[in-house]
């Protein structure tokens, strides 16, 4: 790797704290639904406009007290194992430099001295980033398809989406999201949630102002926006019948884009999210400001 | 949630909202000393599709010291790690880490100063099919006019690696408006 402060360490080991196992697993079509009480459902609806591939949301659960102190146990941890072997091959540079320096030679980048505050790395203790699979959808369809997923309760922030079971973050919404709460014992109805290629103009209304321009070759490039629940958008019949609540959604800022190929925002929403320039505005929080930009 | 948020996002935000390179000190980059290549060509049909890939940017009225606080966010932004597989754990106050593995700590320069100050000397060229389609999304939502240049005038500008790139580009940005004719952001 190029920036030699950049530690990738994969730490399978147990995590020291004891946590709950994220639960994110597709209902399938014909399965029998009971709510459990200790388990949430997410249900939303996808568009899939004509070329585009269907696209499957990610999202980020925040993680609780004790993930997060597990979470920062381990990364101690690794620190502490990496830091002499980071320190040796810096050491190592550095000498080289000087010798390089005597012969008249190129030196070679040196390593910034690596800290506890400069070590990063993944961390497979536990699991909060999930997607839903598009082909596990509870009522599949070509166009249109509804997708009910059991989960952990908690906080999820639509993270970005992923297409076609690639298993990667391929558009993260990184510039702008939102969250809402996943209560346990009962649906949150997300409404939709639309995805279409940014290269061409959107048939769908929410997307279509940001859509119609190419900005890079090669990857498929996502524009999101969400239509929330409103009645009449459609429900399986099984699912009528059961305790459920539309999405109460929550504006999230900028956040870094660690892992995505592709960094873009959802849609502005009236009432949740707006945009001044790169910021989000959080509507509910400030329900007076505008979206001047989509 | 933006409060609740706000330990992860609070260095990105006040990146943009304070200045980013305090001036009580002498400045972190000379702009002084930069030297801009001449950004004049007559673009041919190659050059106009290559656009995609080189382009450096102006915003009217900007200082250079925005320019490269903005600039050195949204190129540090732009390099990934090898994507991990879904699912995987994250934080999403880890919005403090650059991809670099930096936890940026405010110096006296301002967060963008303290991450512009890890970027480590290296002169291997900026991956432009990976960097600048989100280096154009980032700077589009700051606000900045986008001109398309030629390849050789982007390997005087960039060839020698983003930390030498961007203060080059930070110029440019903050300088005279260029006399193309903008593209689309």
């Amino acid at each position: 790797m190029k920036y030699g402060c950049a530690l990738l360490l994969l730490l399978t080991a147990a995590p020291l704290h004891a946590q709950e196992r994220q639960v994110f697993e597709d209902i399938r079509p014909g399965a029998t639904i009971t709510l459990k009480p200790d388990k949430a459902y997410i249900l939303f609806r996808s568009y899939i406009p004509a070329g585009m591939t269907p696209m499957e949301p990610v999202f980020l659960r925040e993680p609780g007290a004790s993930e997060i102190a597990g979470y920062e146990t381990a990364r101690r941890a690794a620190f502490e194992a990496e830091k002499p072997k980071a320190d040796r091959k810096r050491a190592e540079i550095i000498e080289a430099n000087a010798v390089a320096a005597r012969g008249g030679g190129k030196p070679k980048p040196v390593p910034p001295e690596l800290t506890i505050d400069t070590f990063v790395f993944a961390y497979r203790g536990a699991t909060n980033v999930v997607a839903a699979r598009y082909d596990h959808a509870y009522a599949p369809g070509k166009v249109e398809r509804l997708n009910l997923v059991e989960a952990t309760p908690g906080t999820y922030v639509l993270l970005g989406v992923n297409n076609e079971n690639a298993y990667e973050l391929r558009s993260c919404l990184c510039f702008g999201t939102v969250s809402f709460t996943a209560a346990p014992g009962m649906i949150t109805d997300m409404g939709y949630v639309l995805a279409d290629r940014m290269e061409q103009v959107s048939t769908i209304p929410e997307l279509r102002p940001v859509t119609g321009r190419k900005v890079g070759p090669v990857l498929l490039r996502t524009e999101v926006a969400i239509r929330p629940y409103a009645e009449g958008m459609p429900l399986p019949a099984a699912l009528a019948g059961l305790p459920r609540a539309a999405a109460d959604y929550r504006a999230v800022g900028k956040f870094h884009n660690k892992f995505a190929a592709f960094a873009t925002r959802l849609v502005a929403m009236p009432g949740v999210l707006a945009y001044d320039t790169d910021r989000a505005i959080d509507l509910k929080a400030e329900p007076s400001r505008t979206s001047p930009t989509p | 949630m933006l409060k609740r948020h706000l330990p992860g996002i609070a260095a990105l935000a006040c990146a943009a909202a304070c200045p980013a390179y305090a001036q009580e000190t002498s400045p972190l980059v000379d702009s002084a000393a930069i030297e801009v290549p001449n950004l004049e060509f007559a673009a041919t049909v190659k050059d106009e599709r290559d656009y995609l890939l080189y382009f450096f940017f102006h915003k009217p009225g900007v200082s250079f010291e925005q320019a490269m606080s903005d600039l050195t966010e949204c190129y540090s932004e732009a390099e990934s790690f090898e994507l991990p597989w879904i699912p995987y754990f994250s934080l999403l106050d880890d919005a403090a880490i650059t991809p670099k593995g930096v936890r940026p700590q405010p110096n006296s320069f301002g967060v963008m100063g303290a991450v512009f100050a890890s970027l480590v000397e290296d002169r291997t060229p900026i991956n432009v099919y990976e960097v600048q389609p989100k280096v154009r999304m980032c700077m589009g939502y700051k606000d900045y006019v986008r001109y398309g240049t030629t390849r050789a005038i982007w390997n005087q500008i960039a060839g020698d690696g983003m930390k030498r790139a961007i203060p080059v580009l930070a110029k440019i940005a903050s300088g005279s408006p260029p006399s193309a004719a903008s593209i689309e952001p």
